[in-house]
């Protein structure tokens, strides 16, 4: 294992670009010291301690044995596994702020979500540079990640200095609907909009629970745009974020008119009672709440989660519960007038980061999340043992504890670091793998669309945004809910330039082409520094 | 009720129905949860008002009780809490007490530098750094006395201190006290019920607390009890979502019944303290008989 | 109250030996306030020097040092905010509104509590009514969503029984302050009685017989007894929570808001917070801080010196 490890170290550049290295011994670094770099003597112990934000945070649990065992065996040496787990996501930051505040707090491997003080923590030297470690100890996190996530974590200097914790699946929504409805109502699947709309009237009108009341909804779900993605996306708009245009040049989504005509047709259907009430009010975003609609079993079509699907998602086992009849179905997403039709992309940075921090050997620390990153430890490190914590029949998994147990072993302490959605992820039936599959070619048309911004530092979207954001869902969900006419939003894109949106979208036209020139260079340095080492 | 009119004894029957009324209606969110928390997981996600419990189920009070640091929890938050509201029931008095005597040389200096802690604070990073500095991290310290003093609760009792008649002092004065006697003899004793107020309400602050364990400890058995119970439900999907980040999938089950029974498991042992203080709420009788 | 007696010229020196012999005739106040300030002055003093972060772009490895001053930039940004105007109305209108509630609600409810003559009933209705003080916001909201959503929410029952259609509570203007301030009332009215009960136990009983052999009722003993001996504690408590006075309660209005209610229910707090949601940006919210603060000591100063001009107690 080792021999294999030092033809690898042979193998590589050192940190400087384009030099073929004669440097037999793979690079030891000088912080914590174990030995001099002769890697036929067994290394002495590591310790390594990792904030952790997932999972039920049992201390001393199984999980962490198991990972330790794993760590000890594939390392070679007796490695120890030091958790500090974080609070609350209220006070996540705040405590992720205080513990890299001074060198004596700090963990060797911070998790962390997207944050300011990440540029603050670079600057400051506390975060290092783990391309050389990648180089010789990262093969399965840069096999897993592809190009295009790294990019966004890539410093234009040649370093990077943070790897993704949990990036979702290229799509991760679909739009849901009830086929027992759909047979009831004699309707077919519907493939585009028009079709969709006339399937969710006739959901809200035509009694399809044949209950002889009329209690059931078109559609539902959280106030967030996302939800209404069906309408959104089949006329190739989203409202959140700034859109490509054909002139090249990106304009942000909720200006562009297409946005105006589904207005339109949003608010017609909320006034005819199509859509429910609820989703406009923001007070019903938790889960919680939309579940709740969702398991009541009253409306037609949703656009959620694939993962509901699992046979052991939560929401699902109480929706067939409580509907024991019904059936729920996946379908393509709706073409718009157009015929375009996109799911919602995914960005595929990662929503969570784990940095390396300066009191810790790189190298060591990315040997320690490489082995995390392997399918096998991170199927282990959620599900556990195959015949003792669950078993898979016919392609499906099956849970044998209860999910109390499984928090008393530790189940999901290391989630969301370097966390695998692909075969590894075993919960996933095969039905639920073959979506997720097709989300990936689903989603690509707003993906490539859509313009996903490296820059860490926007200060003029930073300003403006959230005057201009405000706005826009006053304005929006104000038309929507027949509270404001149509051409409100006429008023709103005027007053766009007022609330700054001139110097947000300058700033937001030159990142794009300045982050085009960079994935150039990255291109290049990718090609030579990364692609040799999967 | 001798030498009650009617109409008196009218209001005393419509009193009675008034409060039987306004029970009802405040025990309700109570209710909701204790009925919630006995619920069976997997059919509570119909929503409702639950006034029984959907299905039955204990498994979400083992969930809880059952937690690896609920013991530790439980100790680390009675300890603190019993000795925060002691020590700061006691030094709020002092405080108080001295500040209410306008005789006293720069009473109103000390007033206005004790009101300015109300409305300036130096905020997280520097209240952490001090902490740090004394060398109190990890330690019972950082927990209880940071916060043992307020100066809402010495104004409050400020006031209190006030409405003890002078004349009282003053005879005791006669008779050879100092200000410490009559603190310790006369103006506590008379002063039971604001002295069990505020320490119901420092008791109920400390037992409530999480935040000093976020700024303050890093080893899970100290964490103090509500921040244990918030993290049993913290990797909830709802609580996920709450923190605004666009998890792509579903955690586990039976999120809300446990979250019902951790606020009944951190809750009913403090709203216990206030039935047993109720008693000294019936003092003004004293005054009158010192006086005679 | 003693009148201190100066004689018309005094020089510094007989100043200073008055003074002296002051301190030392109330030695034992002095030690009675010692541990207090000293307490107060360790833990909130020391750190005071924080609040200048305010004045920063704060880098916590630079420390205050090393970051860069802004100035007054934060606090410009920030009341140059377009809607600026209109979250400061509707923080002031919030708590306004919040404050006569919360003091004359509990201030009736105590009154009538202490009317109950059954010992066990008395006990029983403290504890109940403030159980409610002891839910959360994120509960107790969940409760309130599901008591008035259009669809299937109990008032809405009620209003469709009746043949009236539905009302969309919380996303309608016209409803929502009034929600947010009977929830909170519902929520705090319970814990606040616990004070005024202790006031008015503290009444000497001697002044309710006077009363009564005058001829008084329970109501004339209730207003000309136990409201002026209450009315200090009661005027303190309405000076103290000016300190709150922009504070509208953000955990409630965030759970409950949404945004076809920005427009009444925005606060400072809600707002600054979007603002700063994924940035870390503590000054910005630290200068939110520091406004919030002044507008209350300029409040709290002008109230003290209104109520001492009434001839009541202040605060100093």
């Amino acid at each position: 294992m080792l021999a294999s490890l030092m033809l690898v170290g042979a193998a590589c550049s050192s940190n400087s670009v384009n030099e073929p290295n004669n440097n037999v011994k793979p690079q030891n670094n000088n912080q914590e010291t174990t030995n001099e770099g002769d890697s036929e003597t067994p290394k002495g112990p590591l310790s390594i301690s990792m904030a952790l934000m997932g999972g039920p945070k049992t201390p001393d649990s199984w999980v962490e044995k198991a990972l330790e065992e794993q760590l000890t065996d594939k390392l070679s040496r007796e490695v120890n596994v030091v958790p500090v787990f974080l609070p609350d996501w209220s006070e996540m930051n705040t405590k992720i702020n205080l513990l890299m505040s001074a060198k004596d707090t700090r963990p060797n491997i911070l998790w962390t979500g997207e944050t300011k003080e990440y540029a603050k923590w670079v600057e400051a030297g506390v975060a290092q540079d783990v391309t050389a470690s990648l180089q010789k100890y990262g093969k399965e996190i840069i096999s897993y990640y592809s190009k295009d996530t790294m990019f966004y974590h890539w410093d234009k200097s040649g370093k990077i200095y943070r790897i993704p914790g949990d990036v979702p699946e290229a799509g991760f929504m679909t739009t849901i609907i009830r086929k027992d409805w759909l047979d009831k109502l004699g309707l077919p699947i519907p493939t585009t909009l028009d079709e969709y709309v006339n399937v969710l009237r006739a959901f809200t009108h035509n009694d399809p629970d044949a209950n002889g009341k009329n209690d059931t909804y078109g559609l539902s779900g959280d106030n967030f745009y996302r939800s209404l993605a069906p309408f959104f996306y089949s006329h190739g708009v989203d409202v959140e974020q700034f859109i490509k245009q054909p002139d090249g040049s990106v304009k942000f989504g909720a200006l562009m008119p297409e946005v105006k005509t589904v207005l339109g047709l949003l608010a017609e259907l909320y006034k005819e009672g199509v859509i429910d009430p609820r989703m406009a009010n923001a007070a019903n975003n938790s889960n919680e709440k939309v579940d709740e609609i969702f398991v009541s079993g009253k409306v037609g079509s949703f656009y959620r989660f694939v993962d509901s699907f699992n046979p052991g998602a939560p929401v699902n086992i109480s929706f067939k519960k409580n509907n024991p009849d019904a059936e729920l179905i996946s379908i393509a997403p709706i073409q718009g007038p157009d015929g375009f039709a996109s799911d919602m992309p995914d960005p595929r940075i990662g929503w969570c980061f784990l940095i390396v921090t300066d009191t810790a050997d790189a190298d060591e620390a990315v040997q320690v999340l490489n082995v995390i990153a392997s399918a096998e430890v991170n199927s282990l490190l959620k599900f556990g043992k195959e015949g003792e914590h669950y078993t898979i029949e016919d392609g499906e998994f099956i849970s044998q504890i209860t999910p109390d147990e499984g928090n008393k072993l530790g189940f999901g302490n290391f989630d969301w670091v370097i966390q695998r959605k692909d075969y590894a992820n075993i919960k996933n039936t095969p039905e639920v793998t073959a979506m997720f599959e097709e989300k990936i070619t689903t989603s690509q048309p707003m993906r490539d669309r859509i313009v996903f911004f490296k820059a860490i530092e926007r200060p003029e979207w930073d300003k403006y945004s959230e005057d201009i954001k405000k706005q826009r869902d006053e304005t929006f969900w104000g038309i929507i809910t027949g509270n404001l006419p149509l051409d409100a939003f006429d008023k709103f894109v005027a007053q766009y330039d007022k609330l700054g949106g001139k110097l947000v979208d300058e700033e937001a036209n030159t990142l794009y082409k300045t982050q085009a020139e960079e994935y150039e260079l990255y291109d290049a340095w990718y090609e030579e520094n990364i692609t040799p080492f999967k | 009720m001798i030498g009650a009119s009617k109409g008196e004894r009218i209001f005393y029957v419509c009193n009675y129905l008034i409060f039987i009324v306004i029970m009802m209606i405040m025990i309700y969110p109570f209710w909701y949860i204790i009925m919630g928390s006995l619920s069976d997981p997997t059919l509570t996600m119909g929503g409702g008002f639950f006034l029984k419990p959907v299905g039955f189920s204990l498994s979400a009070y083992e969930a809880v009780l059952s937690n690896v640091n609920i013991l530790s929890g439980l100790r680390v938050t009675v300890l603190s809490t019993l000795f925060g509201a002691l020590i700061g029931t006691f030094f709020t008095a002092t405080t108080a007490y001295a500040i209410s005597k306008k005789r006293l040389r720069g009473v109103k200096f000390f007033s206005f530098f004790i009101l300015l802690t109300m409305l300036f604070s130096g905020g997280l990073i520097p209240t952490y750094l001090l902490i740090k500095g004394l060398g109190w991290i990890d330690s019972y310290l950082a927990l209880i006395l940071p916060n043992a003093i307020g100066a809402w609760n010495i104004f409050v009792m400020l006031s209190f201190f006030r409405g003890i008649p002078e004349e009282l002092e003053e005879s005791a004065r006669i008779d050879g006290a100092n200000d410490l006697t009559i603190f310790f003899k006369i103006i506590l004793p008379l002063s039971t019920a604001v002295l069990a107020t505020i320490f119901l309400f420092i008791a109920v602050w400390y037992w409530n607390d999480f935040f000093s364990t976020v700024l303050y400890i890093t080893q899970k058995d100290m964490w103090q009890l509500q921040l244990v119970l918030r993290d049993l439900i913290s990797n909830t999907s709802a609580a996920i979502s709450q923190a605004g980040v666009a998890i792509s999938y579903q955690t586990e089950v039976n999120a809300f019944t446990v979250k019902m029974a951790s606020i009944i498991v951190g809750s009913v042992p403090i709203m216990a303290v206030y039935p047993f203080l109720q008693k000294h709420f019936a003092k003004g009788a004293m005054i009158g008989s010192i006086k005679g | 109250m003693k009148a201190v007696i100066r004689t018309p010229i005094s020089s510094p020196a007989e100043r200073r030996k008055r003074l002296w012999k002051d301190i030392v005739r109330d030695k034992y106040l002095y030690l009675l306030l010692f541990p207090g300030i000293a307490m107060i002055c360790l833990f909130r003093y020391a750190p005071m020097y924080g609040v200048v972060i305010a004045f920063q772009d704060y880098n916590i490895f630079k420390g205050m040092g090393g970051s860069e001053w802004v100035g007054f930039d934060q606090f410009t940004r920030l009341f140059h905010s377009p809607d600026f105007y209109e979250i400061l109305r509707n923080t002031l209108l919030i708590s306004i509104y919040k404050l006569i509630a919360s003091f004359t609600v509990p201030v009736i409810l105590s009154l009538l509590i202490n009317e109950l003559r059954n010992m066990t009933f008395k006990r029983f209705t403290q504890t109940i009514i403030y159980m409610p003080h002891f839910v959360s916001w994120v509960i107790f909201s969940g409760i309130i969503i599901a008591f008035l959503n259009p669809v299937d929410g109990l008032f809405n029952f009620i209003l469709k029984g009746v043949g009236f259609s539905p009302i969309d509570f919380l996303n309608s203007p016209t409803y929502f302050r009034s929600i947010l301030v009977i929830s909170d009332l519902y929520k705090e009215v319970g814990w606040g009685t616990i004070i005024y009960l202790a006031a008015i136990s503290g009444v000497n009983p001697d002044l309710y017989e006077a009363a009564r052999i005058d001829g008084a009722n329970k109501f004339r003993q209730m207003w000309h007894v136990t409201l002026p001996a209450i009315r200090p504690v009661i005027i303190i408590l309405v000076i103290l929570s000016l300190a709150n006075i922009l504070e509208a309660g953000f955990n409630q209005v965030y759970l409950l808001y949404s945004p076809l209610v920005y427009d009444v229910g925005d606060i400072i707090d809600t707002y600054v917070y979007r603002v700063g949601i994924l940035q870390a940006n503590y000054s910005y919210a630290t200068a939110a801080g520091v406004f919030k603060s002044i507008v209350a000591m300029v409040l709290i100063i002008s109230a003290n010196w209104i109520t001492k001009k009434f001839g009541q107690d202040g605060l100093w």
